[in-house]
């Protein structure tokens, strides 16, 4: 049994799970399958975050659920290779989760390096 | 790997909860084939390795929360199942990362792990099919086999058919019990006929051992009864001879003996009896009816029946053994002739198949490869000691940042386990190979050959022991470093390695044993090389280079006229066929001879009466009919008179020449020329030449009295005979023209496969050269151990005393003498395994001896060669690191801390 995606855009932005914010994050620019996310993360992170196929689709179908992203091989993404699997995309609401989880980022950014708590990244 | 590693993981991937693997399994599959080429599982042997453990361990951890719980955030959940099943993953990644850090040690580890693990999985392998694996029937712990046995001695006899029949009827232990014999051999009519194997069975034997014919009724109870002329046919024999024709049943065959009905053809792959392929190679079944003398006891006793019974549910073996000693107790009251030298066996089916000479032998291979295992266990326990003393820095940093004990173990024999398993695996590809070559080699008429395989049952074992291996070998350096103060690890490591004296004793007393057990191995080698030696330079009185020997089997009338009738026109025809034989191009000898040619293993004696004395029995002759040409065609060497000739005919003279055993046998120092003897009830002959003894039955034989009688002048020899024909080419390429000449005489008889007499030769000895290969090549694998070993443990040594050599050059010493230190240390090491070695092996000896021919105890030869192999072998091997010492340059080493 496969729970449909619920889409409400009205609803608020959700908390994210480390994992589930690298993924909306690596989608955020264009639609990917599941091992273009793996290796987005693993390039962005420099190799820090190595997720196995498990890992990774815990996250999806946990993002899938409450609506983050949607994946599908309906011509979703021109040129994608039906081999390599489902392609997802980021839902309005993901997007939403996403930016309420930057801004908060940046906010603990800018106080860390106002703070010195964090070597600057000019020098 | 990808398909293979394909079906894995998507058997693996039913660890998921069905919900998720219903809607991911496909995106899954795809994320798997593109992992496989990450670059980030570097390359080489150890690549899949690491890409199996990354994606197992992903899986149980993702698959675990999936289940039981637990946020995909929080990669070490909470279950316990998790996180056992994930810290295991941990160690075991942590286990290859550290391995891969010192490739040097992990591939000499690997690559002895393999060679041992191989050696012993291809020789288990072949253990257990020949002797450990039950029958393959349905319950064959119900089976036994019921024999008669000789008293006193006990050796187990076939069954005579009335006491089978009294049996049947008296016992009530068995649900039923079948009896079986050989059958004849049917001949087929047609261009080229074939002998085809039968054997007899009475109509219960295939229900009690649950098998059902493929099709067909089979053999039933009426068929017993009535000696009806039906048969089962093999599943070889209905695709070969019938081409799988599905209509065969009911259909006649024709034999020179008369027809068959097919009742039915038994399933692919059924046998019986189980034993050597001679004996189970059948191709027809037919039933088993006595013949109505069989059934009375008389005087005249049979023993021809193999006879097995399945237990009733819930009666042991001994009881069922009790029950027959009973029954047999009561007929042997009544038939007191029948059972005076006769008792009764029941025993496992199982143990009446492989006779206890070959049980003993496997276990001897069994017990020899062990003994190369110890040495590579010694080995690797000797490799992980050395490689945990180089990296006690890192166990003090873990135990100093609060590592648990342990955990440290577990860490440390994880590493072993998989470095264990990893050469099981590598083994494995080995014992496949291995075991085709075994199964070539082994001798055909060992019980079960053709059932040698690398099967599950097989692999399964070889896991266990690499595992069980593996924690043992892991577990001696993990107690020793972790009993280690952390302190005084931080402190010492990277200084001097002689700083840990404790370490470097335990190490040297493994190689010593390493080279102790390899001394075993190679006394036990030179044991089995000399030994064959011995026999293959044996003199057998003849020479077997480059002779052919065809046997003839004409048909045979039973009633006495039609035979000797038969008997006349077969002489004729050989006598012709002998000289169609000499006019072929190549043949430079041919001759016939009757009562077994040299090297078959047929002979028959007659009793002979020379100046009043009759021999008999054991003194009896071993005697040859033979035509002109036969001493020159088999090499043999004349000493005085002459040999048979073409002028000894019917009608001239009886004449005989004797070997020069039989001449001092029967005429003791009298002149045997001009002799007279007489064979059994026959006129006295003249002895007219003295030959050379012969070992007519192979080098192991002893040379028995022989005579040779002229081929036409003999009255009562068999009708079946050989030719006998030497050349100087190859002697199989004139088997067709060969067989071709006897077809045109005699067209239509049965010429079996012509066999030359050095492949009858190569048969006879090739048990004892397949045991001199198999312990010469572990005698081999075990010295090239022990020599990894000595040049390791001396390797590190040197590297680890590289200051005090150069204090001590820094003082004086020259180059010379620190070769010869180390040279002294490393034949102190294998003087005293040599010693131990051998001193186990003066005992063990004789564990052998009964498995090589004429065996010299303590031969002085065998263990001197060995010591100065060993001894050369573990010098060369130190000599390596020792000239690295010698070089050691003084300011470099002192400069080096």
């Amino acid at each position: 049994m496969t729970r449909p995606p619920v889409r409400q855009p009205e609803r608020p932005p959700l908390e994210l799970t480390p994992i589930g914010f690298e993924v909306l994050l690596s989608l955020a620019a264009s639609p990917l399958h599941g091992y273009g996310i793996k290796l987005a993360i693993e390039e962005r992170t420099s190799g820090d975050i190595n997720l196995g196929s498990g890992t990774l689709y815990q996250a999806i179908q946990r993002l899938e659920r409450e609506g983050l992203i949607a994946g599908g091989s309906e011509g979703a993404v021109r040129g994608s290779d039906p081999r390599r699997g489902r392609t997802y995309r980021i839902e309005p609401l993901g997007r939403a989760s996403l930016e309420n989880h930057l801004r908060r980022l940046s906010r603990a950014l800018d106080y860390a390096r106002a703070h010195r708590l964090l070597p600057s990244a000019k020098r | 790997m990808n398909s293979t590693g394909e079906r894995l993981f998507r058997i693996l991937l039913r660890a998921y909860p069905r919900e998720f693997r219903e809607r991911y399994r496909d995106d899954l599959i795809a994320f798997f084939h593109e992992d496989l080429h990450h670059p980030r599982y570097g390359s080489g042997p150890l690549r899949s390795l690491h890409f199996w453990t990354t994606t197992l361990r992903d899986l149980a951890r993702a698959a675990a929360q999936e289940r039981f719980g637990g946020e995909p955030s929080t990669p070490h959940g909470h279950q316990p199942a998790a996180q056992v099943v994930a810290g295991l993953l941990f160690d075991v990644r942590d286990a290859i990362r550290s391995l891969r850090s010192t490739p040097a040690v992990t591939v000499t580890a690997l690559a002895v792990l393999t060679l041992a693990i191989g050696a012993g999985t291809a020789i288990f392998a072949v253990v257990d099919a020949v002797v450990l694996r039950d029958v393959p029937f349905a319950e064959p712990w119900r089976l036994a086999a019921i024999n008669e046995v000789e008293l006193p001695g006990g050796r187990p006899v076939p069954v005579a058919y009335p006491n089978f029949a009294d049996w049947s009827r008296r016992q009530d232990v068995f649900e039923s019990m079948a009896a079986s014999s050989s059958g004849p051999l049917l001949t087929t009519i047609d261009e080229r006929p074939e002998q085809l194997r039968s054997y007899k069975i009475t109509a219960n034997l295939v229900e009690l051992l649950r098998v059902r014919p493929a099709m067909g009724p089979g053999i039933t109870l009426a068929d017993e009864q009535t000696a009806a002329r039906v048969a089962l046919l093999s599943d070889s024999l209905w695709r070969r001879r019938f081409h799988a024709d599905p209509t065969v049943v009911g259909r006649q065959i024709k034999f020179d003996s008369g027809s068959y009905v097919v009742a039915g053809v038994m399933p692919q792959g059924f046998k019986y009896p189980i034993g050597p392929a001679v004996l189970t190679n059948i191709d027809i079944w037919i039933p088993l009816t006595p013949s109505p003398r069989e059934l009375v006891r008389t005087d005249a006793r049979t023993y021809s029946l193999r006879v097995i019974g399945r237990l009733k549910p819930g009666v042991s073996l001994e009881q069922a053994s009790a029950r027959m000693q009973q029954i047999r107790d009561a007929l042997a009251a009544d038939h007191p002739r029948w059972f005076t030298d006769h008792g009764i066996l029941v025993r496992p089916i199982k143990d009446s198949i492989v006779t206890p000479s070959a049980q003993s032998w496997m276990m001897m291979l069994l017990g020899a490869v062990s003994v190369v295992f110890l040495v590579a266990c010694a080995n690797l326990a000797n490799l992980l000691l050395a490689r945990t003393a180089t990296r006690s820095r890192e166990i003090g940093v873990r135990t100093a940042m609060g590592a648990t004990r342990s955990r440290i173990v577990r860490a440390l024999i994880v590493e072993s386990v998989v470095l264990a398993l990893a050469g099981a695996a590598g083994g494995m590809v080995l014992a496949f190979w291995g075991v085709e070559v075994l199964r070539a080699t082994l001798p055909a008429n060992l019980s079960r050959v053709s059932d040698i395989a690398v099967d599950l049952r097989v692999v399964a074992v070889a896991t266990l022991v690499a595992l069980i291996t593996g924690v043992v070998c892991g577990l001696l350096p993990a107690l020793q470093l972790s009993r280690a103060d952390a302190a005084v690890a931080l402190r010492s490591a990277g200084r001097s390695a002689t700083a840990a004296a404790g370490p470097q004793r335990v190490r040297s007393l493994f190689l010593a044993v390493e080279v102790a057990f390899a001394a075993i191995l190679l006394v036990g080698a030179g044991i089995f090389a000399s030994s064959f030696v011995r026999l293959v330079n044996r003199d057998l009185g003849f020479s077997p280079v480059g002779v052919l020997s065809v046997g003839v089997n004409p048909k045979v009338p039973l009633d006495r006229a039609a035979y000797q009738q038969a008997m006349r026109a077969f002489q004729s025809s050989m006598r012709d066929a002998l000289d169609r034989i000499r006019a072929v191009p190549g043949i430079e000898s041919a001759a016939l001879v009757a009562g077994g040619a040299p090297l078959t293993g047929s002979w028959a004696t007659q009793t002979v009466t020379a100046y009043g004395r009759k021999f008999e029995g054991d003194e009896e002759v071993v005697l040859k009919q033979v035509t002109s040409g036969y001493f020159e065609t088999v090499g043999a060497t004349m000493l005085r008179g002459r040999g048979i000739t073409a002028e000894d005919r019917g009608g001239a003279p009886p004449v005989i020449v004797l070997s020069e055993e039989a001449a001092r046998k029967y005429l003791g120092d009298r002149d045997p020329l001009g002799a007279q003897i007489a064979l059994e009830a026959e006129a006295p002959r003249t002895v007219v030449g003295v030959v050379r003894g012969m070992r007519l039955l192979g080098p192991e034989a002893e040379i028995a009295p022989e005579g040779y009688v002229p081929y036409e002048q003999s009255a009562e020899h068999s009708v079946s005979g050989s030719i006998v024909i030497r050349t100087a080419q190859d002697p199989a390429r004139l088997i067709p023209a060969v067989k071709n000449a006897i077809w045109s005489v005699m067209p239509g008889v049965v010429i079996p496969d012509p066999r030359t007499f050095e492949e009858m030769f190569a048969t006879l000895i090739s048990q004892r050269k397949l045991n001199m290969m198999l312990l010469g090549i572990f005698g081999a694998l075990a010295l090239l151990i022990a020599s990894i070993g000595i040049y390791g443990m001396l390797a590190y040594l040197v590297a680890g005393r590289t200051k005090e050599i150069g204090v001590r050059m820094a003082l004086g010493a020259v180059p010379s003498s620190i070769l010869r230190m180390v040279l002294g240390r490393a034949s102190l090491l294998v003087g005293a395994g040599l010693t131990a070695g051998f001193v186990a092996a003066i005992w063990l000896e004789r564990l052998v001896m009964a498995f090589v021919f004429q065996g010299i105890p303590h031969d002085p030869i065998v263990y001197s060669a060995s010591a100065v192999l060993l001894m050369a072998v573990g010098l060369l091997a130190a000599f390596v690191p020792a000239r690295r010492a010698a070089n050691v340059d003084p300011l470099v080493a002192l400069r080096a801390e």
